[in-house]
């Protein structure tokens, strides 16, 4: 074949994919002016609000004085880089709460004042002045959650702190993106989660509810660093005098019967062994239509709804002790 | 050199990128349905 050939048939392979790639990128980007997709907007979150911490326990953490715009709603960060006001470290004479957690406790899709941490500090507040300092942040598991605590959220002396547990804070820690300018692009992310939707849809690879279940096998290391995270917190809980307590959040596919009865038995049963007081929602969710929870069709964190119910049924245990 | 290539293979090109616009609303459709795989993370 002649070199002539060739550099035609290089020609015909790169040039319809670069004008189907630039054209598709346009489009999307029209597209999603009046849509949302659920992958488009976490890259967005990462690159908007997410840089690397020094720690390596922590990964990455909330850029402080951020804002963007994600799933329809506005999240801003505090100097301190959480989704929430801002709070002096002196206390106030209020009594002082804060909110451990995932994606779920920044709530993720919801405005803030729709979230249950601020539901329950304007609840809590009418028992007595309280102020939540919500810690959430997205993608983290149990050990990032407690080392955030530790570098960010005890120099401020809370009275209590409540860890939000989700089924996926087993996982590892999530490592930094080889190719992070990717994630600038619409149409990567679009096709890179199609893609894996589409495997996920015609094969055997394990679905949310095997690779969920896989994270509390004896053998795996993200429960054993989360066992590891909570026996820490416990500990510093008993040392710094506050009120430590754990709240069970349901995972929202199937709430009856419970898909994860098993793996929140084994939290349940470690952080009780830890003699601290535990929460689980998932049987109070019985009976809700799952999808009718979920921010999008795309996305099953808890909507505003939801995070009505996560603050009703959350209240009293938050009032059961503590000054 | 491109431009000839261009007017040599417009139409060509144009099934091609019709082919993988075809492609991607089929993918667009087929996998519109409810959230099936686990919260995925990408840290940038």
């Amino acid at each position: 074949m002649s070199l002539r050939k060739l550099a035609e048939i290089a020609f015909l392979v790169v040039v319809p994919l670069a004008i189907f790639l630039l054209l598709t990128e346009v489009v999307l980007r029209v597209y999603l002016r009046n849509h949302i997709f659920y992958d488009v907007e976490m890259s967005r979150y990462a690159l908007a609000l997410k840089i690397d911490s020094p720690d390596p326990r922590i990964g990455h953490h909330h850029r402080p004085g951020a804002e963007a715009r994600l799933m329809g709603v506005t999240i801003r960060t505090n100097a301190d880089g959480f989704r929430d006001d801002e709070y002096p470290v002196a206390r106030t004479g209020s009594r002082r709460v804060m909110f451990l957690g995932d994606s779920l406790t920044l709530g993720w899709g919801v405005e803030k004042e729709a979230t249950f941490e601020h539901r329950l500090e304007q609840q809590l507040s009418r028992e007595r002045p309280t102020e939540v300092i919500n810690l959430g942040v997205g993608n983290y598991n149990t050990t990032q959650e407690v080392y955030l605590f530790l570098e960010k959220g005890l120099r401020y002396r809370p009275d209590q702190v409540v860890l939000f547990y989700f089924i996926n804070d087993a996982e590892p820690v999530p490592q930094r993106s080889r190719f992070p300018g990717l994630g600038r692009t619409r149409v990567v992310t679009f096709f890179w989660s199609r893609i894996k939707a589409l495997i996920s849809q015609l094969s055997d690879a394990p679905g949310y509810r095997e690779f969920y279940s896989a994270l509390y096998s004896e053998d795996s290391p993200g429960w054993a660093r989360s066992r590891e995270s909570l026996t820490l917190l416990s500990e510093v809980a008993r040392a710094e005098g506050f009120d430590l307590r754990v709240v069970l959040l349901p995972e929202l596919h199937q709430l009856d019967p419970y898909a994860f009865e098993r793996e929140h038995a084994m939290v349940r049963d470690f952080v009780r062994a830890l003699g601290v007081p535990v929460l689980d929602l998932a049987p109070a969710f019985r009976g809700e239509d799952p999808q009718s929870l979920w921010v999008s069709l795309d996305d099953a964190h808890p909507n505003a709804r939801a995070h009505g119910l996560i603050a009703d049924y959350t209240r009293d245990f938050l009032l059961e002790s503590g000054p | 050199m491109i431009l000839n290539l261009l007017k040599k293979y417009k139409w060509h090109i144009a099934v091609i990128v019709g082919l993988y616009a075809a492609i991607s609303i089929w993918l667009f459709y087929f996998t519109d349905s409810p959230q099936t795989v686990p919260f995925e993370y990408e840290i940038h």
